[in-house]
């Protein structure tokens, strides 16, 4: 894959970058003096106040990072995260038809989901809303042909090859497989989001009981 | 110690500095959509060039003091009246207890903002006392006021001495705008380079908001409207969906993206975005990221004298 720069006035974007790749280079440049450090599923984008910054030096910073060995620097000193996961009805609306295209039968979906390595790829879309892959060979998953008017919180689906993470209810189409116990996205909190680009993610399964127990009921 | 809304009207909302280094939480900037007016309206009521203040999105809308308290209304021209008398955009006016502070529809332009000698108290979220209406969380209760909010005001008095913007200095508001781009990502992308760009007088649709405004005028022709693997969009960002309309993402839309990057409005001139409404029109007009950084500091250079240490995001 081969890497390049595309620069407007104040933000910048390492391109063609695998996944691995963006983590390191994102764990690099946090201390680099950005305003924003924001990892693509296969870019980073830095962005800089051109009062305080040239595009002269942003462009020479982000060239020197990008032509670092960033890769042999342990990229993920993010402790992995755990999340409680429930893939029984009725949180697992479209189990169906994603185990359908993943050849499997719905039973054995929830044991693949949990068996593979996710790894944080990037948030994006809403606050705290998480894109999730895994080294696992996933076809193309649609987007659902008529979106939900409402998504739960913490609804996990799968998309393209991505699984996502909805921080909050909202409308969407990513075809959803179970809802997860944790919250996401808490703006009081002093550390708002919950996961962050580069973590790990393993789910543990539980039962429609026990999600109903660790959110209080709400489920 | 209040000041209470009578009439919010279509979308009034607390606004200041952005969220600033959260978009890798997927958490927009958001802040004053346009952050020029709002820093001018706090020069006059002598607070800091970013602290919150009501932005009100086309009128009409009323408000009343509930103590004597100094104000400024800068942004969008329309009519200003206080208890029915006619009062003037761009200096400090000083309100009694009890007054009634209106704000007419708006002639031209879109966000008219009202700035308060006292602050606004509500409680600060991850720097800022901004409203993220979409995510619905800052300002006030993470909302758009509703008629008969209250909203509890420091203790800061109403003795800002008398302002006036300096005439020169007070921003003209048409309906038809110019806007500056740099090339986007995938400005290679568009089968007639950025010309397509250039050559269109685009229409703003009634499809707008602070996250975003979806343009009118002839489609686009790209030369591949395949999506792209989502990487980031900041505010100012064109993008171009397979209809072939682009859409110009605004200082409250999402993080990322997946759909062709084509323009990027330049920094100088992104507080303008906060004035499109419906039906206003704009020129594209094509510069190089140098001369955007140029235009920037000599945009800076204008205002170093009115409004010292003014930021424009």
């Amino acid at each position: 894959m081969s890497q390049s720069i595309y620069c407007a006035d104040d933000w910048l974007m390492i391109q063609g970058l695998p996944a691995e790749r963006v983590a390191a280079l994102a764990a690099a440049a946090e201390g680099g003096g950005w305003d924003d450090i924001v990892p693509g599923l296969d870019s980073l984008s830095l962005s800089w106040d051109p009062a305080q910054r040239s595009l002269e030096a942003a462009h020479a910073a982000a060239e020197a990072l990008a032509g670092s060995d960033a890769d042999a620097a342990p990229a993920t000193t993010i402790a992995p995260a755990t999340l409680h996961i429930c893939y029984e009805a009725p949180w697992a609306h479209d189990a169906d038809i994603v185990a359908e295209l993943l050849g499997l039968s719905t039973d054995a979906l929830p044991g693949w989901h949990a068996a593979q390595d996710w790894r944080v790829a990037m948030l994006g879309f809403q606050p705290g809303f998480a894109y999730l892959n895994c080294d696992a060979r996933i076809p193309d998953i649609p987007r659902l042909a008529d979106p939900r008017a409402r998504v739960e919180a913490g609804s996990v689906g799968l998309l393209g090859q991505i699984c996502g993470l909805y921080p909050h209810a909202s409308p969407g189409g990513w075809p959803i497989i179970g809802r997860i116990a944790e919250t996401l996205f808490d703006p009081h909190a002093s550390s708002p989001a919950l996961l962050q680009a580069g973590q790990a993610v393993t789910f543990a399964r539980i039962d429609a009981a026990e999600l109903a127990r660790r959110t209080g009921g709400a489920a | 110690m209040t000041l209470t809304v009578i009439k919010a009207g279509l979308q009034s909302s607390l606004q200041a500095a952005p969220y600033r280094g959260l978009r890798k939480l997927a958490v927009p900037s958001g802040g004053a959509a346009d952050g020029l007016s709002l820093a001018l309206a706090n020069r006059l009521v002598g607070r800091p060039l970013d602290a919150a203040a009501i932005e009100i999105t086309l009128g009409p809308a009323e408000f009343r003091a509930d103590r004597a308290l100094a104000v400024a209304v800068t942004g969008a021209p329309c009519q200003v009246q206080i208890n029915g008398e006619e009062a003037e955009p761009h200096q400090t006016l000083h309100l009694k207890a009890g007054d009634v502070l209106s704000i007419g529809r708006v002639w031209a332009g879109c966000r008219v903002y009202l700035a308060l000698s006292a602050e606004i108290e509500v409680p600060k979220l991850l720097g800022t006392r901004s409203t993220l209406i979409g995510a619905g969380f800052g300002g006030l209760e993470g909302r758009a006021f509703a008629d008969g909010d209250v909203l509890a005001l420091g203790k800061q008095g109403d003795d800002a001495p008398a302002l006036v913007t300096p005439p020169e200095l007070q921003p003209f508001f048409g309906h038809g705008f110019v806007l500056r781009v740099v090339a986007g990502p995938e400005s290679d992308r568009l089968a007639l380079g950025m010309a397509a760009l250039a050559r269109k007088r685009w229409r703003v649709s009634s499809r707008s908001s602070r996250m975003g405004l979806k343009l009118q005028g002839n489609a686009i022709d790209l030369n591949s409207a395949a999506p792209i693997r989502s990487g980031a969009v900041f505010p100012g960002i064109i993008q171009c969906p397979p209809d072939g309309l682009p859409y110009l993402i605004g200082c409250e839309g999402q993080t990322t993206g997946g759909y062709p990057r084509i323009g990027q409005v330049i920094r100088a001139d992104r507080h303008l975005i906060g004035q499109l409404a419906p039906n206003a029109t704009m020129l594209l007009v094509p510069v190089q990221p140098d001369q955007a950084e140029q235009i920037l500091h000599e945009k800076l250079k204008l205002w170093a004298e009115w409004l010292p240490g003014l930021a424009l995001v």
